[in-house]
């Protein structure tokens, strides 16, 4: 028997097949430029830690403030600080998802705090001046999408921030 | 159920991204690629347990990867499209003596892989005496001397 001399012969005999190979290769060029941009999107902080994870929400008089990461990730702490309005000194943090993250310190350490369903009140002292700022690390345990609204006095900061598993 | 759903994600993960990656000749592993496959289970394995070390949570992740690997080749073997999707398939690189050059860039393996293969499998030097020569799906590389085709 004579030797195939066409190499789609020898293509179909190791079971090659061109155009696939080739759709094939033209979807991993363009998988390494998806892994590259989910890098590039990691290192700008997309995907938390970073500075487009960096986020601010503020009530309508703009007296009650909250710097936040919009991103965060699952069982990784993150920290809310809360500026409040200028002779307020109690803060409630409400949410309907407050038992999918744990509280794990909170700077100052509070006159009082209380937890009761969806909503977290804590009491700190009054500054000898200026406005108490208050520094609550979180760590959320579930991923999805937390829906928290921080109120002190008639000042309301709403946000939402995105768990990543 | 965490468990079984992070163990599936990850499976899913690994999959896609050594895939999208590609396949490169078993040839050009080096000492690195190693402790590069080392470091990628070290940085994979607390996403898979967290700080649960117990017996259950880890013999729970290791029956969901082995489950959905079974379940793959149970597929695959039905299914010849995805069997080529997931595992690859033969790639010609030389044919009597010449080198399909568009073949092995986008392979990504060289000449010297492909001598390196033959001098190890049939003794053979010189290009010009390579009849055939395979990237398999597995990522080695077969080679048929000119004078047995």
């Amino acid at each position: 028997m004579s030797a195939p001399d066409r190499i789609e012969e020898y293509r179909r005999l190791v079971g090659e097949d061109p155009a696939f190979q080739r759709r094939v290769w033209t979807v991993q060029r363009w998988g390494w430029v998806a892994i590259g941009g989910f890098v590039l999107l990691a290192l700008a902080g997309g995907l938390g830690d970073g500075p487009l994870a960096s986020a601010e929400a503020a009530s309508a008089d703009g007296t009650l403030r909250v710097r936040h990461d919009a991103v965060v990730r699952q069982d990784n702490a993150t920290r809310w600080r809360i500026s409040l309005p200028p002779g307020e000194a109690a803060v409630s943090i409400a949410s309907d998802d407050l038992d999918r993250f744990a509280v794990l310190a909170i700077e100052p350490t509070p006159l009082s705090q209380a937890r009761s369903g969806g909503v977290l009140t804590m009491r700190f002292s009054a500054p000898p001046r200026g406005a108490t700022v208050a520094v609550i690390a979180i760590e959320p345990d579930q991923p999805g999408v937390l829906a928290v609204a921080v109120t002190a006095g008639a000042a309301e900061a709403r946000f939402r921030l995105l768990v990543l598993p | 159920m965490e468990t079984v759903l992070k163990a599936f994600g990850l499976y899913v993960a690994l999959l896609l991204l050594f895939r999208i990656t590609g396949r490169r000749s078993l040839q050009q592993t080096t000492t690195f690629d190693l402790v590069l496959l080392l470091v990628i289970g070290e940085a994979a394995q607390p996403a898979l347990v967290g700080d649960d070390n117990s017996l259950t949570t880890a013999v729970l992740a290791v029956a969901t990867l082995l489950s959905i690997d079974v379940a793959l080749s149970l597929v695959k073997r039905r299914a010849g499209r995805i069997e080529r999707l997931v595992e690859g398939q033969p790639t010609i690189l030389v044919l009597r003596g010449s080198v399909l050059r568009h073949q092995l860039l986008r392979a990504r393996v060289d000449e010297a892989d492909v001598l390196q293969a033959a001098r190890e499998r049939q003794g053979i030097l010189r290009l010009q005496d390579i009849g055939l020569a395979v990237l398999e799906a597995n990522g080695s590389i077969s080679v048929i001397p000119v004078d047995r085709m």
